[in-house]
């Protein structure tokens, strides 16, 4: 208090006009009254407007704070999120632990020189006692990977005085980083070409390798589907005709299959002796069929074009792919897709459920004792914790309304549950129930902003209160509808804990659509956005050890939630625009 | 006047008619779901209001009829539940008879005979839960052999029994067996006594019988050939082997003796009286105690003591008049704290061992020959037959005491409240008491409403107050928007960033902390510098973006400032604040999630206290300024005087806001059910507890049950504050008008 004391005393010998200046800034600025209140001529007025700044301040220093927290972790996500896409560099690593006891001071020595053999005098030079090399993916530069690495040693080995470790990060551009189709990443020097026996160096005949073996994987297509299958079914339909084996038919059709046959096993084995072998970091020779190879290429020696199509590609295999090696490559292809189908089923039923409700609300119903207890129960099923709605779907839902589904519908397959478990269709129906007063509250705001005239102006013309909603009302309070419907809509891509409850999962093996008769599943277990981020984040704990995708999801959570609410704020912008016009 | 309606006009009519009905079911429909969220979750949560009670078999309503088949009693070994079906284990002709009790499709087997053995009886494992039958051949060696569950014996163990042990006596045979020992225990008796209860079977660790002259116990290691060593306790009415803690209880007329590994007594424990039934619960922590003249069962619990387990009375169960007269015999339910004692005249009690509360009576008014109990089923039998019943409604077991009040738990050393839903081991009951959870959520929120309010109600003066309508227009959407960032990405970034970063910069983060509040006076006073000396317009609205990054600059600045006198003070050795904080941890512990919950719901407070200034009446505002107030007085006086019931029902929807809140927590905390308001500790708040347990609780289970309880706690805890904070709002309208 003592300080504010005297910088009011300091402050007092400005003189009047500033102090008039500044009372204008501390004034209310849509109030022009402001300027004639207060005694501040006098001190004590000048130290109530300096603690009156001095609030001001405090209370535009806690907005600040509340934006730069929100906007820094928006910020956050995006650059750990965006990491995914950027193409990373390679690293070799050199690390010596020395356990000599005289030269025990650590040094760590960052080697701009790509060339192998200045490592290996290193090794010479120092007589480590033990020396591992390590090839590496990083986005971070060469010094800070150098003091992260060492830093983790340092951590590692509790008696650092006794040891001497010696770290040696080097950008390694000779490297090739080759990712099979299942999604798993080698990082090593260019051994071999391989085909069959004959080994080639020259690394230009892998192109012509890969449209020979496209070419022969074509050929394998066009055997399997026009010869193989064919015959096969021939084959299968002189089985249930029940013709003997014996039968020369049966016989040339079987010798047929089996030539065809032999014919696509040469092909296969011809497509797998073309091979690329890898040198790793422990030095051994991985060799990899040229067909599993999704790419190849030397991460160090992009140029910003290749940069960009690497990112590009990264995207679209972000959008559709599906999770691989531990959710750490890959994409969230199947995520993505159970989010959006979950999410159509239920604005299916929340649509109408809260239009029709809505329109009840504020057309129809009378104002009496039940009509409040409709109000009170939409403004409480708002407040409603989000997991006792999962509580209430996995209870009522599954348990009750599939488990007699089951009995009625399924008793076959019992007692192993068909409805009767958590599933799309449920999580679909308990997000509904969810959202509904979203719904509710959206559409009742647009149904009040109708002009009461124009209601009026209808019936008088002898229309029917029906015709006039579905022809007047309901036309202009549209936008109302479908801005309520797509905060549900981003209220359920966000909502995880419900989900968890009733049937959402980490991982599912198939998705709820396919080709399989009735085409679309109900009944199974779905991939979820949000799911899928708070199982990331629940098994591994730290952020060295979440992979980039999960922020990667993250991001993709965020855009879609926030270009959902956008479009929200924007239609319902325009719906109050047009009737301040009216 | 009746007009003529065309059929156009008519079908009009009707449509409207239709469509009028049609919406009212779709309004009435909002409130049978409401309706329906409620009565399903009360629904669920009611059967813990009822008794657990014995009942006939669900295909058998009529209570008084008994079943017809009658064993073999005299014969009986004991009896035994296969696949859910009581079997009776007899001898007869030498050999082993296994029959159905209840007639059911099984057909009894009866084992080839062989008049070399003699079948010495039954013994159940708790330790395994296996069956065992016992016999003796004529070479003096024992064998154990497993009775699988498709009726078959296999030999598991076998080992010659001295033959002192055999001579002397004509007492029963008693069997008790853990993972490493197998105990046999005679009880000698006079002979001028008649054997007063030769039906009532035995189970291991529990006697009735009376005036006997000692008792012979041997012990046969299961992992060694030594010869088993025999032990005599003379003057004994039995003595009840402890079988993991290497102890015995020796059970003497108004004496409970304990003995350790080596035969020393190291606790004497006098009775009022004569005791009538001693019984150890299969958890070898709980010793049940009924003497002769008291009308209690007595509760002594075990505890470590100095590597010794002694006795420590507990509480009484007091039974009904007469009921402690005749012997009794106990069968435990120890995943229900559940303890069935029966005795000889019919009467029957159910008590929880737990509260000591009695959960049922029931007497049957005849003398009960023999009582077995195993999984929810019992089988009694009486004179006339054999009785099969079934406990119903085990979840009425759970009382108020149990949820809400502090219990002591088999193996705790003091009254505790344990939420534990998931045991490890048979001899272990699972503990629902949801205090740890309810405080839980009540530290997560209280704490998140202490970072979240400051922020949110200076936010929202400074919005609705201060700032020009330009300015609130661009701040208030955009935090708005922020309200929309899903929670499960705040809790990923809390639990996969804020945790570890909060763990590795301790000290820094504390010296912002406290650096803060001058930080901010300073900025206040650079702030008054600066618009005296520039002219207003040149800053009008980039006060807030100039304040902010002063700020920003200054929490970054002293953030690094103290990471390098940390690193400083880490190089001078023995320094007592680094020793300190390095003691301290700070991962997933309440501070941490009340970090991330208060962000989560600082946007919802904002909006809602920023609303509710905002709606102060303009003439209110000026009528204060006409009256010589100054602006910080309008503010403080008349502004949030007129808002405060508003305030207060943003605050208590924030806090409830908070309380349902799940992910963060979920993902934040380690989510250990602890009951304590340390900040720097874990938690498990009800929500979170919901979303871990309830996928794997089954249903109509007493978990299943307790957490649709506990979502019942919560679904009236939040309408109770949305109600309260509506009619918080109602008052201030009127006072607006």
């Amino acid at each position: 208090m003592a300080s504010k004391q005297e910088q009011g005393i300091v402050q007092a010998d400005y003189g009047q006009e500033r102090m008039r200046n500044q009372f204008k800034t501390l004034g209310p600025m849509n109030d022009p009254s402001g300027q004639s209140m207060g005694p501040f001529y006098t001190q004590e007025g000048f130290r109530e407007k300096y603690l009156g700044s001095l609030l001001e301040v405090l209370v535009m220093l806690a907005c600040a704070i509340i934006l730069i927290v929100l906007v820094s972790t928006i910020v956050f996500i995006a650059v750990q999120g965006g990491r995914y896409f950027a193409p990373m560099s390679a690293f070799q690593v050199t690390t010596f632990i020395q356990h000599d006891l005289n030269t025990a001071n650590a040094s760590i020595i960052v080697d701009d020189s790509t060339k192998a053999d200045n490592t290996k005098k290193d090794r010479s030079t120092k007589q480590t006692d033990s020396t591992s090399i390590e090839y590496m993916l990083s986005h971070e530069s060469q010094e800070t990977l150098t003091n992260s690495i060492t830093q983790k040693l340092d951590n590692q080995f509790i008696d650092t005085g006794s040891r001497n470790i010696t770290v040696v990060v080097a950008s390694a551009d000779d490297l090739f980083l080759l990712s099979t189709v299942s999604g798993q990443k080698f990082l090593g020097e260019f051994d071999s070409l391989q085909n069959g026996e004959t080994e080639m160096d020259n690394l230009s005949q892998l192109t012509p390798m890969k449209s020979t073996v496209a070419s022969l994987q074509q050929n394998l297509n066009d055997i399997q589907i026009s010869r193989l299958t064919p015959l096969h079914r021939e084959i299968n339909d002189l089985n249930v005709k029940q013709v003997s084996q014996d039968t020369e038919l049966y016989q040339r059709k079987l010798a047929e299959f089996y030539q065809w046959q032999s014919h696509a096993n040469t092909i296969k084995q011809q497509i797998e002796s073309y091979r690329i072998n890898l040198r790793l970091d422990t030095n051994e020779v991985i060799s990899i069929g040229v067909l599993n190879m999704q790419e190849f290429y030397q991460p160090n020696k992009l140029n910003w074009w290749e940069s960009l199509g690497y990112s590009v590609e990264q995207i679209y295999i972000f959008l559709s792919d599906s999770p691989k090696q531990a959710s750490t490559s890959g994409g969230v292809f199947p995520a993505i897709f159970g989010t959006i189908l979950m999410v159509i089923i239920m604005a299916i039923v929340v649509t109408p459920f809260g239009a029709i409700s809505a329109i009840y609300l504020h057309e129809y119903a009378p104002a009496n004792r039940l009509t409040e207890i409709i109000r009170i129960s939409v403004s409480n099923m708002a407040a409603v914790p989000s997991v006792v709605y999962g509580v209430f779907g996995l209870g009522f839902f599954v348990y009750v309304l599939g488990g007699s589904i089951d009995s009625l519908l399924y008793s076959d397959n019992l007692p192993s549950p068909t409805f009767g478990t958590p599933g799309l269709l449920w999580a679909a129906l308990t997000m509904g129930i969810l959202t509904l007063p979203v719904v509710i509250v959206s559409t009742e705001e647009g149904l009040s902003r109708v002009p009461k005239n124009l209601r009026a102006g209808a019936l008088a013309l002898g229309a029917t209160k029906y015709e006039t909603i579905k022809k007047v009302v309901l036309p202009m309070a549209s936008p109302g509808i479908l801005s309520g419907v797509i905060l549900a809509i981003a209220r359920a891509a966000g909502e995880v804990a419900p989900l968890i409850l009733v049937g959402a999962v980490k991982f599912a093996p198939t998705l709820p659509i396919d080709g399989e008769f009735p085409y679309v599943h109900f009944e199974r277990q779905f991939m979820h956005l949000g799911v899928f981020i708070y199982d990331g984040a629940f098994h591994n704990q730290t952020e060295t050890q979440v992979s980039s995708l999960m922020f990667a999801s993250c991001m993709l959570l965020l855009i879609i939630v926030f270009l959902l609410n956008i479009s929200a704020i924007i239609i319902r912008k325009r719906l109050r625009d047009k009737y301040e016009r009216l | 006047m009746k007009s003529k309606i065309n059929p156009i006009e008519s079908a009009r009519l009707r449509k409207d008619y239709f469509f009028s009905r049609l919406v009212t079911g779709f309004g009435l429909l909002v409130l049978a779901t409401f309706a329906a969220l409620i009565v399903h979750i009360l629904l669920n949560a009611a059967p813990l209001l009822k008794s657990p009670s014995l009942s006939e078999n669900s295909s058998n309503t009529d209570s008084t009829s008994f079943t017809n088949v009658k064993p073999n009693i005299n014969n009986s070994l004991g009896r035994i539940i296969i696949d859910g079906h009581w079997l009776n284990l007899s001898v007869h002709e030498c050999a082993l008879v296994v029959t159905p009790i209840v007639a059911s499709n099984d057909t009894s087997k009866r084992f080839a005979p062989n008049c070399n053995k003699t079948i010495l009886g039954l013994l159940q494992s708790f330790d395994d839960n296996r069956q065992y039958v016992v016999m003796l051949n004529n070479n003096n060696i024992l064998e154990l052999y497993i009775l699988s569950n498709d009726k078959k014996l296999f030999l598991q163990n076998s080992f010659k029994v001295p033959p002192e042990f055999l001579s002397n006596t004509q007492g029963d045979w008693h069997f008790a067996r853990s993972q490493e020992q197998i105990i046999i225990r005679r009880d000698l008796q006079s002979n001028l006594q008649p054997n007063l209860q030769p039906n009532l079977q035995q189970q291991p660790g529990q006697s009735n019988t009376q005036l006997i002259s000692g008792t012979l116990l041997l012990e046969h290691s299961l992992a060694s050939f030594n010869t088993p060593i025999i032990k005599r306790f003379e003057g004994a009415k039995t003595v009840i082997p402890m079988l993991r803690f290497n102890q015995f209880i020796g059970v003497y007329p108004n004496l409970l003796q304990i003995f350790n590994e080596d035969k020393q007594v190291i606790q004497e424990i006098s009775l009022e009286a004569d005791s009538m039934t001693v019984s150890l619960s299969p958890s070898m922590l709980d010793l049940y105690v009924l003497t002769k003249q008291t009308n209690a069962i007595v509760r002594y619990s075990f505890s470590n003591q100095q590597g010794q387990f002694l006795l420590k009375e507990d509480f009484k169960v007091v039974v009904p008049q007469d009921f402690a007269k005749y012997p009794s015999i106990i069968h435990y339910d120890l995943s229900h704290d559940a303890a069935f004692v029966f005795n000889q005249q019919g009467q029957t009690l159910l008590f929880n061992t737990v509260t000591g509360d009695i959960e049922y009576q029931y007497d049957f008014a005849q003398p009960i020959l023999f009582a077995d109990y195993e999984a929810s089923s019992v089988v009694l039998g009486f004179d006339e037959g054999v009785r099969q019943l079934h406990v119903t409604d085990w979840q009425g077991m759970i009382s108020l005491q149990l949820l809400f009040g502090q219990n002591t738990h088999a193996g705790y050393p003091e009254p505790s409240y344990v939420w534990q839903t998931s045991v490890s081991s048979a001899t272990q009951s699972p503990k629902y008491n949801i205090i740890p959870l309810l405080m839980g959520s009540i530290k997560a929120s209280l704490l998140a409403l202490i970072v979240a309010l400051p922020l949110a109600l200076g936010a929202a003066i400074y919005t609705a107050y201060f700032a020009s309508s330009h300015i609130r227009n661009a701040i208030k959407p955009s935090i708005e928007m922020l309200e929309a960032i899903p929670s499960v990405i705040i809790g990923f970034i809390a639990a996969v960033w804020l945790a570890p970063f909060a763990e590795q910069y301790l000290m820094s983060i504390f010296w912002v902390i406290i650096l803060l509040p001058f930080v901010v006076l300073c900025i206040a006073g650079i702030h008054g510098f600066l618009s005296t000396r520039l002219p207003p317009s040149k800053i009008g609205n980039w006060q807030l973006a100039i304040n902010a990054s002063l700020l920003l600059i200054a929490i970054i600045s002293i953030f690094t400032l103290s990471l390098l006198v940390t690193q400083w003070s880490q190089s001078v050795p023995y320094n007592l604040v680094s020793d300190a904080v390095s003691n301290l941890t700070l991962s997933k512990t309440a501070i941490v999630v009340s970090l991330a919950l208060g962000v989560a719901i600082a946007p919802t407070l904002y909006t809602l206290i920023d609303d509710a200034l905002y709606e102060v009446p303009e003439g209110v505002k000026q009528a204060s300024f006409a009256l010589g107030a100054t602006q910080i007085q309008t503010l403080v006086k008349v502004v949030l005087v007129v808002a405060f019931p508003s305030i207060v029902s943003a605050v208590m929807l924030g806090f409830g806001r908070a309380f349902g809140e799940t992910m963060i927590v979920l993902m934040v905390t380690g989510n250990t059910p602890i009951a304590n308001w340390d900040l720097l500790s874990g938690l498990r708040t009800l929500t979170s507890n919901l979303a871990i347990e309830l996928q794997e609780a089954q249903v109509d289970s007493t978990l299943y049950h307790i957490l649709f309880l506990t979502a019942a706690v919560l679904f009236v805890f939040t309408f109770l504050i949305n109600t309260v904070a509506a009619l918080l709002k109602r008052r201030l309208n009127v006072y607006g008008e």
